[in-house]
C-alpha cells in the first residue's frame, strides 16, 4: 500500500517548509528511520526521515519548494505499485487527511423530517465508546419511546437503552458487537418508508465532544518518527504514573495535543482487547499494539494474545537476531523449540532474578493436621466450605503479624516490614504459572478468606486478573499437596522476602505420649531471604504456624 | 448566628470594634449623619459621636494622609473611600506613603489603618464608578488586600484587619451589600487572611473567584453540572496574602483552572493567579489556566454595554469547558 | 516672645552641626562613598533648627526631601542619620531609606518625604491623633515652596483648618522648585496669604533670621496648643547648592548665590550673639568645632559600619508580630 510522505511540522510555530534536498530519487528503495529528505523552515534545517521502507515511486514536490505543513511532498510504495488513485497522476494528491476514512469527513446531509437519529449515548462520566450487544428491532419494525431499543456494554456495565422516539426503525448503522464512541449515531426512527439520505447515513457526532475513541479504535496508533508529540503536563504526569509510552496514546487537545482524558482513555480503552486478554498480554509482557485483533471491530482476543505468544510458525525468532529478519535455529526432527517468550520468559527471568538476587535458605517443618481436618469438617457440617488452603492462609496471616520480618521486603537500603498482610496463592494456569494475592487477609474472618481466595483462583482461571491482583503481595503461599508432593523448595515471589511451600498431608505412623499412631502430618517448607531474615527468627514464625495449625481454634 | 446583609455585618463588625478599642475611629465622606451613602457607618456617630466618626472634606488625599499620621502616632483609623475608584485621587498617600512607611522606617512604625470601600459595577456609576481596583494594590508591597464575598467573610475579615498592625485596603462589592447570611455573635470573630474559602468542592476544574464572580461561579457550576462537569469553586478572600497552597491544591486535584474577577483582564489579579498556579501546579495542569476579567475598555453606562464589558456566567461556563476541550 | 540666650547657642549650636553634616554628606558624595540623591540644606539651617527647638521631645515633625536639617534638629543622632545616608545597617531605617526617607520616629519625626507634598497630610494626621487622645502633642509639617501648588497642601490645610487640628504648616520657600524659580510657578509672590483660603493665620519672615522665625513660630506653637487651630509660616531663604549634588544650575547665577552666601544664617546669628554679649567667639568657635568633630564621628561610624544583610531585605515589609 502506498504511503503519502508529507510537510510535516516542525515546531510550534511552523505553517510551511522549503525541501532542501531530496537523498533519494524517484524508482530509489528507502528505506524507514533513515533520512529521506532535509527541509527548512525560518528556524532550522532539518533531516526527515522516511517513515516507511519501500520504493520512492513520486516526488510531488521539488528541491526548492516551499510547502505549506501536512501537504503530500512524495510517495513511497512497492515497486510498480499503481498510485494513480492516490497521487492522481501528477496532481498534488489529497492532503494527508486522506489516510483517515473518507466516510468521517462526508458533511452531514439534512434528514428527512421527523427522523430521529439515535445515538451511542454517554452513560457514566468515563464512556468514551460503547459495543452494542443486541438491538431488540430490527429494520422496519416499531419501535415505541422510553422501550428499550437495544442493549449495549461499556468496560463498567451493561445496559437496556430506550428508543428517543417512537416509530419505524429505518436504518441501523452500527449492527450487534459494533463498537461505537458516544454521541455517533447508530440507527434512525422515523415514519415508515422514509427514506434516509446516503450522507446521513453516517452522521457527524451529535454532540460536541469529539470522542477521543474515535482515534484509540484505530488498531496500534504510532506517531510518525520525527512526529513531535505534543502533551499536557498532566497527562505527562499520568503517563509517568501509569507506565506508559505517551507516543502511544493519540491526542485529542489542540493540534492533537494529548490531554488527561487521552490517557485516562487509552488507559481504559487501551486494550482494545478482552479483560482476559489483556491480563495475558500484560502478565507476558505483550504489547497489546503488536497483536491483531480478530474479535469485532479488530478487538484483540484471547487467542490473538495467546497465538503472538506461541512460536511463529513460520521463522522462530532467535534471541539475538534482528526482529525483522529472524534465522530459524537448527533443529533435529526429535526435538520441539519452544522460544522462552510470553508467560515462560517472565517466569524465566523472575525465578532467575529471584534467586540471583536473594540469600535464598529454607527451613522445614511437619505439623500435624488432626485438629485441622477436625476444623474443616465441622465447618463443613455447619455448612461452612473452607478448604486447607484458607486455613493456612489465616494461620500464616495471624503468624506473619507476629513476626513482621518475615512479611517484609528490601530495596537494599531499608527493611520495610509490613504490619499488613497481603497473601499470595500461587495458582497453576495452562502453561504457566500467577500468583494473585488476597489483601488484608488480616482484616478478614476465615469465612471471608474463604470467599476471597475462591473469587482469586476463579478470576485467575478466567483470565479475568487485573494487575492489581497480582501486584503488591508481601508473602505467597504456594502448594503442591494435591500434587502428592511431599515436601519441595519454593522460590521466593520477589520483591517479597519468603514463601511457604506445602506439602500433602498424609498420614504418617508418628509418636505421641510413647505410643505409635497414625496421624495427618503436613511438612511445611519455608524460604526465606536470609539477607534480612535470620535463621532463628524465620524458625520461630514457622514454630507458631505449626502451633495455630495444631490448634486451629485459637484462631478463630 | 444572626443573619443580617454585607453591609450590615460591615457596620456591625466597625461598631463592636469601637466599643472594644476606643482608639479606632472612622472618617470619610458622608460617613457622619448620612451613614455613608451606602449605610455601611449608619449609627456609628450617633453611638460614638462625631468625634469617632465624622465627615471629611472631599479630599482623599488629605484624609487618607491623615489616617496614615494618626496611625502612626497611636490611633487605629478607618478611613472610608467612598468608591475605590476615588483612591485614584489618594494615590501618592496609599502607594508611595501608607504602603512604604513601615518597610522605609526600617520597621520602626506600625500602620494600623484600614481604608475601605466598595467597587464595581451594577449600579449604572459608570466608568469612574464602577472599576475594580484591587490588582494594583496587590501589585505594591506593603498593603494586605481583602475582598469579601459574603456577610460571614465581610465580618471576619473586617475584624482581622481592623486589629492588624499593617495597612489593609478592605475592598467591599457595591451588589454584595444587599447579599444576607449569617454571621457568628462571637465578638471575637476573626478570618485570619491567607486562607481561601472553597466555596463548592468538585473534581474536573478549579475556579478561582472573587466578589460577585464567587456567585456567577456557582451558577455556572449549576449548569455544568448538568453536563456532567464537576468544578471547585476557591474565593480566595485576601490577595495579599494571597494562599497559593490553597489554589495550588485545588488545581493539583482537578488539574484545571479558571480565574475570574470583574476587573479588567489585563494585568488582573488572574493573571497573577494563573502565574502562580504555573509556578506551582504546572505539572499538574492539563490545559492552560484560562482568565476571565473585563475587556480592556472602560466601564460603559447602559447596561447591555456594561454587561457585555464584564463576565457574564456563560463565559465561565464556557472557559471551564475550554480548559476540558469541550468547547 | 523671645528666645532666652541658651536657646540662641543651642540653636546655634545645631544649625552648625546640620551645616557640617551636610558637608560631610557632600564629601563623602563626592568621594563616591556615598549613593543615591542627596538633597542638602545649606544655607537652610534657620528654620528647622529654631522650630525644632521650640518643640518638645515627643511632638511630631514630617519633612521633606530636603530633610537632613530637620532631622537632625528634632534629635537624631548624627552617627545614625549618616549611617542612613550610607545605607548602612546601623542607619535609622537600616539602610532601607536613604537620604530621602530618612525617619526617626522615636523622636517624633515621620520621615523624610521623597514626593513633594506628601508629608503635609501625615503631619496633619499626627495632629489628628494629638487632638483625639487629647495629649497636648503638636504636629509641624515642613514644607517648600512648591509643595504649595501642590494639591495636597490644600486639602491638608482646609482639613487641617476645618478641625482646628494642632499642627503649624512651616514652607521653606528656598526661591527654587529644582531649576524652576518660584515665582516663574506660583501665582503669588508671598505663600502665607494662602493661608487665607483656610482662614488660619498666614505669615511671611526671613528665613534666615533665627529671631523672626522664633517669634513667629512661637506665636504659632501658642495658637495650636491653645486649640486654635493651625497657622502657615513662609520662611524665605535660599538653597545654596544645587538641587541635587551635581546640579549644574543653568538657571541662576553665580552672584545671586554669592550674595545669598552673605546672608548667611550661622554667621548672622554668630554675629548677633556676640554683639549682644550672649556668648563669646572662643564659646561659638568651640561649638562649631565640635559639630566639626560630630561629622567626623559620624564619618567614621558610618564607614564602619555593615551593609545591611540581603536576607532580611522583606523584613519590615509587613508587621508579623514581636516588640517592634
Amino acid at each position: 500500500m502506498a504511503h503519502i510522505v508529507i510537510m510535516p511540522k516542525q515546531g510550534l510555530q511552523m505553517t510551511e517548509g522549503t525541501i532542501i534536498k531530496w537523498y533519494y530519487a524517484e524508482g530509489d528503495t528507502v528505506k524507514a528511520g533513515t533520512p529521506l529528505f532535509s527541509m527548512e523552515t525560518d528556524k532550522l534545517t532539518i533531516d526527515i526521515d522516511a517513515d516507511e521502507s519501500g520504493t520512492l515511486l513520486k516526488i510531488v514536490r521539488k528541491e526548492g519548494e516551499i510547502v505549506p505543513i501536512t501537504e503530500p511532498i512524495a510517495v513511497i510504495g512497492e515497486k510498480g505499485e499503481d498510485i494513480s488513485a492516490i497521487a492522481g497522476g501528477n496532481a498534488a494528491p489529497a492532503p494527508a487527511k486522506a489516510e483517515e476514512p473518507a466516510a468521517a469527513e462526508a458533511a452531514p446531509a439534512a434528514l428527512p423530517e421527523g427522523v430521529t437519529p439515535v445515538i451511542m449515548p454517554k452513560q457514566g462520566l468515563q464512556m468514551t465508546e460503547g459495543t452494542i450487544i443486541k438491538w431488540y428491532h430490527k429494520e422496519g419494525e416499531t419501535a415505541e419511546e422510553g422501550k428499550p431499543l437495544f442493549s449495549m456494554e461499556t468496560d463498567k456495565l451493561t445496559i437496556d437503552i430506550d428508543a428517543p422516539a417512537s416509530g419505524t426503525v429505518l436504518k441501523i448503522l452500527a449492527g450487534e458487537g459494533s463498537i461505537v464512541p458516544i454521541t455517533e449515531t447508530i440507527a434512525y426512527i422515523g415514519k415508515a418508508g422514509t427514506v434516509i439520505p446516503e450522507g446521513g447515513a453516517k452522521a457527524a457526532p451529535a454532540s460536541e465532544e469529539k470522542a477521543p475513541a474515535e482515534t484509540v479504535s484505530s488498531p496500534a496508533f504510532t506517531r510518525k518518527p520525527g512526529q513531535r508529540l505534543f502533551i499536557s503536563p498532566r497527562a505527562k504526569m499520568k503517563t509517568k504514573d501509569a507506565g506508559v509510552d505517551p507516543a502511544l496514546i493519540p491526542g485529542s487537545g489542540p493540534d492533537g495535543m494529548v490531554i488527561e482524558r487521552d490517557v485516562l482513555s487509552y488507559l481504559t480503552s487501551r486494550p482494545k482487547a478482552s479483560p482476559v486478554a489483556s491480563v495475558i498480554a500484560a502478565q507476558n509482557g505483550v504489547d497489546l499494539n503488536a497483536v491483531k485483533g480478530t474479535g469485532v471491530n479488530g478487538k484483540i482476543m484471547k487467542e490473538d494474545v495467546l497465538n503472538a505468544l506461541k512460536p511463529a510458525e513460520a521463522a522462530p525468532a532467535k534471541a539475538e537476531a534482528a526482529p525483522a529478519a529472524p534465522a530459524a535455529p537448527a533443529v533435529s526432527e526429535d526435538e520441539t523449540v519452544i522460544p522462552i517468550r510470553g508467560m515462560r520468559k517472565a517466569i524465566f527471568n523472575n525465578m532467575m532474578n529471584s534467586l540471583h538476587g536473594m540469600a535464598q535458605a529454607n527451613h522445614r517443618m511437619k505439623v500435624d493436621m488432626t485438629e485441622c481436618k477436625r476444623l474443616r469438617e465441622a465447618l463443613k457440617a455447619a455448612g461452612q466450605k473452607v478448604s486447607f488452603n484458607d486455613i493456612l492462609i489465616l494461620a500464616v496471616t495471624k503468624a506473619l503479624l507476629k513476626h513482621p520480618c518475615v512479611n517484609a521486603s528490601t530495596d537494599g537500603t531499608n527493611i520495610y516490614e509490613k504490619h499488613y498482610t497481603n497473601i499470595g496463592l500461587a495458582v497453576a494456569v495452562e502453561n504457566g504459572l500467577m500468583v494473585p494475592n488476597i489483601k488484608h487477609t488480616e482484616k478478614m474472618t476465615l469465612s471471608e478468606i474463604a470467599a476471597a481466595t475462591a473469587e482469586q483462583v476463579k478470576k485467575t482461571r478466567d483470565g479475568k486478573l487485573t494487575m492489581e491482583d497480582y501486584t503488591g503481595g508481601t508473602f505467597t503461599v504456594t502448594n503442591l499437596g494435591m500434587f502428592d508432593v511431599d515436601e519441595f523448595t519454593p522460590v521466593i515471589n520477589a520483591p517479597e522476602a519468603a514463601i511457604l511451600g506445602v506439602g500433602k498431608i498424609g498420614d504418617t505412623p508418628v509418636a505421641l505420649d510413647g505410643q505409635v499412631v497414625i496421624r495427618p502430618i503436613m511438612t511445611l517448607s519455608l524460604t526465606y531471604d536470609h539477607r534480612i531474615i535470620n535463621g532463628a527468627p524465620a524458625a520461630e514464625f514457622l514454630q507458631d504456624l505449626k502451633k495455630l495449625l495444631e490448634q486451629p481454634y485459637l484462631m478463630l | 448566628m444572626a443573619v443580617m446583609s454585607y453591609v450590615n455585618a460591615i457596620k456591625e463588625t466597625m461598631a463592636a470594634e469601637m466599643r472594644r478599642d476606643e482608639k479606632i475611629f472612622v472618617m470619610g465622606e458622608d460617613v457622619e449623619v448620612l451613614g455613608g451613602i451606602f449605610g455601611a457607618t449608619r449609627g456609628l456617630a450617633q453611638e460614638f459621636g462625631v468625634e469617632r466618626c465624622f465627615n471629611t472634606p472631599i479630599s482623599e488625599s488629605a484624609f487618607v494622609g491623615a489616617g496614615l499620621g494618626a496611625a502612626c502616632a497611636g490611633m487605629r483609623p478607618i478611613v472610608e473611600l467612598m468608591y475605590m475608584d476615588f483612591a485614584f485621587v489618594a494615590m501618592d498617600q496609599i502607594l508611595n506613603q501608607v504602603a512604604k512607611t513601615r518597610y522605609i522606617f526600617g520597621g520602626k512604625a506600625k500602620v494600623p489603618l484600614v481604608i475601605r470601600g466598595q467597587q464595581g459595577v451594577g449600579r449604572g456609576n459608570a466608568a469612574t464608578h464602577s472599576q475594580s481596583v484591587e490588582a494594583i494594590f496587590m501589585h505594591f508591597p506593603g498593603l494586605k488586600v481583602a475582598m469579601p464575598s459574603t456577610p460571614e467573610d465581610a465580618a471576619g475579615l473586617l475584624r482581622t484587619a481592623i486589629r492588624d498592625d499593617n495597612p489593609v485596603m478592605f475592598i467591599e462589592h457595591k451588589q454584595l451589600y444587599i447579599k444576607k447570611g449569617e454571621v457568628p455573635d462571637d465578638p471575637d470573630f476573626m478570618i485570619p487572611f491567607g486562607k481561601a474559602r472553597v466555596v463548592r468542592e468538585g473534581k474536573d476544574c478549579t475556579i478561582v473567584a472573587t466578589h460577585v464572580y464567587v456567585y456567577k461561579a456557582l451558577e455556572a457550576a449549576e449548569e455544568l453540572a448538568k453536563e456532567g462537569i464537576d468544578v471547585e469553586i476557591i474565593d480566595p478572600r485576601t490577595l495579599v496574602p494571597l494562599d497559593v497552597d490553597g489554589i495550588c491544591n485545588s488545581v493539583k486535584k482537578t488539574g484545571r483552572a479558571v480565574v475570574v474577577h470583574e476587573a479588567h483582564r489585563t494585568c488582573g489579579i488572574g493573571a497573577e493567579i494563573a502565574s502562580t498556579i504555573m509556578d506551582n501546579a504546572f505539572m499538574y495542569l492539563d490545559a492552560p489556566v484560562v482568565r476571565l476579567g473585563a475587556k480592556a475598555c472602560p466601564l460603559p453606562f447602559n447596561l447591555g454595554l456594561e454587561n457585555a464589558v464584564v463576565p457574564q456566567t456563560k463565559d465561565i461556563i464556557d472557559a471551564v469547558k475550554k480548559t476540558l476541550y469541550k468547547a | 516672645m523671645k528666645m532666652e540666650s541658651s536657646q540662641l547657642k543651642n540653636v546655634y549650636f545645631t544649625m552648625n552641626k546640620i551645616r557640617k553634616f551636610e558637608e560631610k554628606a557632600l564629601h563623602l558624595f563626592e568621594t563616591n562613598k556615598l549613593r543615591g540623591s542627596v538633597h542638602l540644606c545649606i544655607g537652610q539651617e534657620a528654620t528647622p533648627a529654631t522650630v525644632c527647638e521650640l518643640l518638645n521631645p515627643d511632638d511630631y515633625i514630617a519633612s521633606t526631601h530636603r530633610g537632613h536639617g530637620h532631622c537632625i534638629a528634632k534629635g537624631a543622632d548624627v552617627r545614625l542619620a549618616l549611617a542612613e545616608l550610607m545605607g548602612r545597617a546601623t542607619g535609622y531605617c537600616k539602610g532601607r531609606g536613604g537620604s530621602m526617607h530618612i525617619a526617626d520616629v522615636d523622636a517624633g519625626n515621620l520621615g523624610a518625604n521623597a514626593i513633594v507634598g506628601g508629608g503635609i497630610p501625615i503631619a496633619v494626621g499626627a495632629a489628628l491623633a494629638s487632638k483625639m487622645q487629647k495629649n497636648g502633642k503638636i504636629a509641624v509639617s515642613f514644607f517648600g515652596d512648591s509643595a504649595t501648588n501642590e494639591g495636597v497642601f490644600h486639602e491638608a490645610l482646609n482639613f487641617a483648618a476645618v478641625w482646628k487640628l494642632p499642627v503649624v504648616f512651616v514652607c521653606e520657600n528656598n526661591g527654587f522648585g529644582i531649576s524652576v524659580p518660584q515665582w516663574e510657578s506660583t501665582a503669588v509672590k508671598d505663600l502665607s496669604v494662602r493661608a487665607a483660603s483656610y482662614n488660619i493665620p498666614g505669615v511671611t519672615v526671613d528665613g534666615n533670621d533665627v529671631l523672626a522665625i522664633a517669634e513667629a513660630f512661637a506665636k504659632a506653637a501658642e495658637r495650636v496648643r491653645a486649640g486654635e487651630g493651625p497657622t502657615l509660616i513662609e520662611c524665605k531663604t535660599y538653597r545654596w547648592m544645587g538641587h541635587w549634588t551635581g546640579d549644574p544650575q543653568p538657571y541662576r547665577t553665580r552672584e545671586e548665590v554669592e550674595e545669598w552666601k552673605k546672608k548667611c544664617p550661622i554667621k548672622r546669628l554668630r554675629e548677633y550673639l556676640i554683639e549682644n554679649g550672649m556668648a563669646t567667639a572662643e564659646e561659638l568657635d568651640a561649638m562649631e568645632k565640635k559639630a566639626t568633630d560630630l561629622a567626623d564621628e559620624a564619618e567614621e561610624f558610618a564607614l564602619n559600619s555593615p551593609e545591611p544583610d540581603p536576607e532580611h531585605v522583606l523584613d519590615d515589609v509587613f508587621y508579623e508580630g514581636g516588640d517592634n
